[in-house]
């Protein structure tokens, strides 16, 4: 399929069947990740947030969306997320329902606004890199290990992703 | 025209209490150059080339300062960073 292009000034999008389901599945993994670390344990929590204390995420795909923002001020690392991670993790939550929500219904191409581009490589962004965390990717070539047929799929998976964020940088 | 050495000084403190503090992307592996460069013509409104040369730095130097300003202002373009999936961090400026 076409992945993003523009013709007769019209953006559009366009995604095979296994493309939707993938993608649809992939986002909703992201959803389920994000939510689950920042799922309280105590259902009174929401009346002290700004007591508790902010930690980093456990989970190195969760800290990759949720990152720190000084090198060495651990102080400065925990105040940050009191303010500000909860936010950051719901605007990455709604650009993916948003993504879940506008996916293509069927084989025909979608129209798709300017004004939710913007939304569309966030979200397609942090499925890229929860996908490239989790596999460890690096700078150099990826090292192919024949037997981790798992391991390879997903790889697939991560180029079709960078692939199809590609055709929407490039009908930019 | 010359400035007086009154006015020097008082441009100086001025610089020093207003600027600093500096935003800074990082190199990763996964986000693509025309992304990052997006973001800095997007995000910060500059130019293309001035966007790709930042992002050029970021893949070349492995960072690079993007913006400069009060520590309340880096710490919005930080998060704005972490809202694009970029890594970014605010530091004082050593300049």
């Amino acid at each position: 399929m076409r992945g993003f292009y523009l013709e007769s000034n019209q953006r559009w999008l366009q995604l095979g069947e296994v493309e939707r389901a993938l993608l649809s599945s992939l986002i909703g993994q992201v959803v389920q990740l994000l939510k689950l670390e920042g799922a309280s344990t105590n259902p009174l929590d929401f009346l002290s947030d700004l007591n508790k204390k902010a930690t980093r995420p456990q989970d190195e795909v969760v800290f990759r969306l949720l990152p720190d923002a000084y090198l060495e001020d651990e102080e400065g690392n925990n105040d940050f997320r009191k303010f500000t991670e909860q936010s950051l993790r719901e605007e990455k939550l709604a650009a993916a329902d948003f993504l879940l929500s506008a996916l293509p219904p069927s084989d025909d191409p979608v129209a798709i606004k300017e004004s939710e581009v913007d939304t569309w490589l966030k979200a397609l962004n942090d499925v890229r890199l929860a996908l490239g965390t989790r596999l460890e990717i690096t700078e150099g070539a990826v090292t192919i290990d024949e037997s981790d047929e798992e391991k390879n799929g997903l790889l697939d998976v991560y180029d079709w992703l960078t692939w199809l964020q590609g055709t929407l940088l490039e009908a930019y | 025209m010359s400035l007086s050495p009154l006015e020097e000084i008082s441009a100086d403190q001025k610089a020093q209490t207003t600027t600093p503090w500096v935003c800074i992307v990082w190199n990763d592996p996964i986000n693509l150059m025309s992304y990052v460069t997006y973001v800095f013509i997007t995000y910060f409104g500059y130019s293309k080339t001035k966007a790709e040369k930042l992002m050029m730095d970021v893949h070349t130097k492995g960072r690079a300062i993007v913006n400069q300003g009060s520590r309340e202002e880096m710490e919005r373009d930080v998060i704005a960073m972490h809202g694009y999936g970029l890594m970014s961090t605010l530091e004082k400026s050593t300049a």
